[in-house]
């Protein structure tokens, strides 16, 4: 008696097993036709909002002039106190210097491990330097490398993937050596 | 009813009134006190309602250009709106001050003043600390109407070494014009053009001044602003420090603006009014406000340096500092204590000063130690030779009736004296009399200047003394002899007298002063009181008199606005003294008064001079210890025999911020700290003392003086019991020094200047007969044939600051400024209005 309820008891447990197994895996086997909410990064591309507010850029005006004046306004808005810039004098005439007024920054960074993307900063620009931009890929070795300067923060414009440089801008987005964003607007 | 000393809205304005005569009047309906003869601004203020304001500023001529303070004055009923600021309060009044007619005329004016601003507050440095920027949003519109781009367009401009202009943010209100002619008598900067084409401009070219830089503090705008500060911060980014500035013995205090570890700038005062609040109100001279940049100088110490054969090489503090015990030690153990010589800069701390002091008493064992002074500078020891006299701070100069100014020249070498000076004359209408070999501006403020021949002084106080003697002083002197009689009649007559002396009195002349008290008696209040009136009435005949070809001798109206009460120190009293005579004698750095207090000098232990310890050297002194002084370059053209000397000692070691002359021959040098970087207390030549703040840490390696002595002392196994603190140290002197008993640093903090009160001279001790012949000899031995020659005097002044700082001189670019290249082909041309 004892046996054979065994047996049966077995049995059923082998079909119970391949009937969820069956019911399982018609789910997972439904959706390989469908298309996917992920993406094999970095194979391909993320995709990203447009409003995304990821590392910064700081732009430059048609004539490829740094538009920062060094203000300080960003650095001042800054709830985390991760702006630090330092200005000066450029005497030189608007058609030789490399920023749009005689003020400008000669030393501007981030740092992005006190950054809180919290887009203040942006706000308060009086001249539209300081965008977000979209990247967000920052894992780096050392605390350090989350300080980023000027020309480096300068350089991300250029590596938006919809940015196209005007006639005045092209050798300034060639001098740009860091590839593209890994990445595609929404 | 409100209290009288309500603070006001930017907190500055703290003073007392309790001591004035004062109106009952209406502010508002509500019943308030104020001050007799004061502004309507400044009572509306005292009792906590703040009127906006561009020209207005306390202690300036009113101007009323700006028509920002309208108030509507019902009684008397005036049928239009007034302008506060050139209104003196009377009993009954009634104000109203806060109606909507008022703010319509407020928002009109600001419109107005910003209808050719070019609103550039991005680029402009007075951001943030700009009562343009404040005034509109406090009282103007959030929006503008103007839709008119074509502003006036002048081009931003460099017009001094230290001072860049941008035309069109001025507001002209005027206060700089102001300021220079007022405050510094330069009047170099002026208004130009009409109406929308005002500007404030040079009279052509480039602004030849004494570049004191007071002009770009009180500007509210950023038309005026400092070149070493250009685009370098933002005011909300810098850390503000009330200091004490360490050049001069006036000791004035700044605001030491640091960002991180950086000394950015010092001011006197900032945009938003913020003061250090120290004796020296709103001024600063150009040495104390542009020299910050010598305290980053890539040429500061940052390590121990110790000798090894021909070269100074780097090395560890503990190394240093046991080279340095255990060779001191060792020549002790040799030679005795006293061949050891300490010699301090009058310019280090008095906790510096002391801690060298104790060094050489109780741990080397020797009586030389002294402050390094040169024979040529002032005669403190005849000075107190008999007790303390009372000495003046500057709230005494600017109370004073009459004014001394025997010798030295303020204005070059103690500004902040000659500025105390000059506003007393204009606000308070005191006389100055003038008593000088070598020309001085101050002498156009002068009532009667006298130019003397050099090294003639001492005759005026004989003079002063003795009636008997006035006509050979006159001959010694080299003037009319009816000057004198004027100048002792005028003395004679003064309620208060305030007797500013340099260096060129020497010996008995300076232990002469003590006399003066006896010998020209303080009139009675009244008769004083009638001898002012009877001034100011023959200077108004005087300036009525006379046409405008023809200047009268003093400046052309002193008293053009005299204030009826503040003595310029915020929250102080009119000072009186006991005593009709008070003395400024002008020391010449910042701490040489606090070096002789707390016991730095030899005289009483018998011990050598700084000088004679210098001779002596490889003679009786086998080993210097030097802090903080560049004897080789302060060697005026005997450089090559001070080093000659020193080479010959056995052991030198010298502490300083720089590797000076006198360091490159030293076996160990250690780097200390600077002022900005030091704290403790330092003596003006009030003898006020002062609480000094560290503004930043200390760059590189570098340690407070009184630190390194105190280590040093432990590893020669004595300790001071300073538990390393900087309060016990003050402590320790407080209990030590005469009339330092009392004070600490916490009291010093608070109380900002305190001066220190010293025994008067008792008449009994002096012995008048003796002190008069040595005065009487030193007349005999002037020689009269020598022509009084200012010009060549005038010659030899240029060198002197350059003498008393050399490491700042060397050090900071800003005293030396370079003109940006290019400059000095282009020098802005003056802006006249374009035809
Ligand atoms: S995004 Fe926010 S936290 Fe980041 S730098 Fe800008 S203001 Fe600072
Ligand atoms: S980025 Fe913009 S806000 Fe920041 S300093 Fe530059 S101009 Fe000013
Ligand atoms: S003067 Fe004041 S209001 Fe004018 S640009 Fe400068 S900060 Fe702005
Ligand atoms: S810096 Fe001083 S002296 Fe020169 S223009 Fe300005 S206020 Fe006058
Ligand atoms: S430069 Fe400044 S202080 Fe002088 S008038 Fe213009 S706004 Fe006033
Ligand atoms: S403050 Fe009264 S008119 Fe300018």
């Amino acid at each position: 008696m004892s046996i054979l309820s065994n047996i049966i008891n077995a049995a059923k447990e082998v079909v119970e097993v391949a009937r969820t197994t069956a019911q399982g895996m018609s789910v997972t086997l439904s959706h390989i036709p469908q298309k996917k909410d992920t993406v094999s990064y970095p194979d391909e591309p993320v995709q990203i909002y447009r409003r995304f507010r990821g590392e910064h850029f700081l732009d430059v005006n048609e004539d490829g002039k740094e538009r920062c004046v060094s203000c300080f306004l960003c650095a001042a808005a800054c709830p985390a106190d991760a702006i630090y810039i330092e200005g000066a004098e450029d005497p030189r005439p608007y058609e030789q210097r490399a920023s749009m007024d005689h003020r400008y920054a000669k030393v501007y960074q981030i740092d992005y491990g006190r950054c809180i993307l919290c887009g203040f900063c942006v706000d308060a620009c009086p001249t539209d330097a300081i965008n977000h931009g979209h990247n967000f890929e920052w894992a780096v070795y050392t605390p350090g490398e989350l300080v980023k300067d000027k020309d480096y923060l300068l350089g991300n414009k250029w590596r938006e993937p919809d940015v196209t440089p005007t006639e005045k801008q092209r050798p300034l987005a060639a001098k740009q050596k860091h590839d593209k964003f890994n990445i595609t607007l929404k | 009813m409100r209290s009288n000393n309500a603070g006001c809205r930017f907190g500055v304005c703290q003073r007392k009134t309790d001591f004035m005569e004062t109106v009952k009047l209406t502010i508002n309906g509500q019943e308030v006190t104020a001050p007799k003869g004061e502004l309507l601004i400044e009572a509306c203020e005292m009792n906590g309602v703040y009127l906006p304001r561009f020209c207005h500023y306390r202690g300036l001529t009113p101007q009323a250009s700006c028509r920002m303070c309208v108030v509507r004055v019902d009684n008397p009923k005036i049928p239009k709106l007034q302008t506060a600021c050139t209104m003196p309060v009377t009993d009954g009044m009634a104000v109203t001050t806060d109606s909507q007619e008022i703010e319509d005329v407020r928002a009109a004016m600001i419109e107005f003043l910003l209808s050719n601003h070019p609103v550039d507050c991005p680029v402009c440095d007075r951001a943030g600390e700009c009562e343009l920027q404040d005034q509109t949003y406090g009282f103007g519109e959030d929006r503008t109407r103007s839709q008119y781009d074509d502003k006036d367009n002048y081009l931003e401009r460099q017009i001094s070494p230290f001072i860049y202009n941008d035309p069109q943010r001025c507001v002209t209100c005027k206060r700089c014009t102001r300021v220079c002619e007022e405050w510094m008598d330069e009047n170099a900067i002026t208004v130009l053009n009409r109406g929308a084409s005002t500007v404030i401009s040079a009279f052509s070219g480039w602004v030849e001044c004494s570049d004191c830089g007071n002009c770009v503090d009180v500007c509210p705008t950023g038309t005026l602003l400092h070149v070493p500060y250009k685009y370098v911060a933002r005011p909300w980014d810098l850390k503000q420090t009330p200091t004490v500035c360490n050049f001069c013995s006036d000791g004035c205090s700044v605001l030491a603006g640091t960002r991180g570890e950086n000394l950015i700038r010092n001011v006197a005062r900032d945009g938003r009014g913020r003061t250090a609040g120290g004796i020296n109100h709103d001024f600063l001279c150009s040495l104390g406000r542009y020299t910050v940049d010598f305290v980053h100088s890539k040429d500061r110490l940052d390590r121990p340096m110790i000798r090894r054969g021909e070269h100074l090489i780097p090395t560890t503090w503990d190394d240093a500092l046991q080279h340095v015990a255990q060779r001191l030690g060792e020549l002790k153990a040799q030679h005795g204590g006293d061949s050891v010589g300490v010699i301090s800069a009058a310019r280090l701390l008095n906790e510096d000063q002391f801690t060298l002091r104790k060094f050489a008493d109780d741990v080397l064992q020797t009586k030389h130690a002294e402050y390094y002074h040169d024979d040529d500078e002032i005669d403190l020891a005849s000075f107190f030779r008999y007790g303390a006299p009372t000495i003046a701070t500057q709230a005494h100069l600017q109370n004073a009736d009459t004014i001394l100014l025997i010798g030295s020249d303020p204005n070059e070498e103690n500004p902040l004296t000659a500025f105390s000076i000059r506003w007393a004359v204009r606000q308070k209408a005191a006389r100055l009399i003038t008593v000088n070999a070598m020309p001085s501006r101050l002498e156009r403020q002068a009532n009667i200047s006298l130019r003397v021949r050099e090294g003639s002084e001492g005759a005026f106080v004989q003079a002063l003394l003795d009636d008997a003697k006035l006509n050979d002083a006159a001959a010694a002197l080299g003037v009319k002899a009816e000057d004198l009689q004027a100048v002792r009649k005028a003395v004679a007559e003064s309620g208060r007298v305030v007797v500013v002396f340099g260096d060129e009195l020497r010996g008995a002349a300076v232990e002469a002063l003590a006399l003066l008290e006896s010998a020209l008696a303080a009139p009675s209040a009244e008769a004083a009181d009638a001898a002012k009136k009877a001034y100011i009435d023959a200077l108004q005949r005087q300036v009525k008199s006379s046409n405008s070809t023809q200047k009268p001798s003093i400046n052309e109206n002193p008293y053009t606005y005299i204030v009826e009460h503040p003595t310029l120190e915020v929250g102080a009293e009119p000072v009186r003294t006991e005593t009709k005579f008070s003395f400024l004698p002008l020391v010449r750095y910042s701490n040489t008064m606090g070096a002789g207090l707390v016991g730095m000098h030899s005289d009483d232990k018998g011990g050598m001079s700084a000088h004679a310890m210098i001779n002596a050297a490889g003679g009786g002194i086998k080993a210097l210890f030097i802090a903080g002084e560049d004897v080789v370059s302060k060697a005026n053209g005997e450089a090559s025999r001070v080093s000659t000397q020193l080479a010959k000692l056995d052991f030198l070691v010298v502490q300083d911020m720089f590797l000076t002359e006198t360091a490159k021959l030293a076996d160990v040098v250690f780097p200390v700290t600077s002022y900005a970087e030091a704290q403790g207390t330092q003596v003006n030549n009030g003898m006020q003392i002062q609480f000094v703040r560290r503004a930043i840490p200390p760059v590189g390696q570098a340690r407070p003086d009184w630190m390194v002595v105190n280590q040093l002392a432990k590893l020669m196994g004595v300790d001071f019991g300073y538990q390393g603190q900087l309060k016990t140290i003050f402590k320790q002197i407080a209990d030590a020094v005469p009339g330092c008993a009392g004070l600490s640093h916490n009291l010093l903090v608070n109380e900002g200047a305190t001066q220190i009160s010293l025994p008067q001279p008792e008449q009994s001790k002096i012995n008048r007969a003796d002190v008069l012949e040595r005065l009487a000899g030193q007349v005999a031995k002037i020689n009269r044939n020598v022509a009084v020659d200012a010009a060549a005097l005038t010659a030899k002044a240029g060198t002197r600051l350059k003498q008393r700082y050399p490491q700042i001189t060397q050090h900071s670019e800003m005293l030396t400024p370079e003109l940006p290249q290019g400059v000095e082909a282009a020098a802005p041309a003056p802006l006249v209005f374009p035809a």
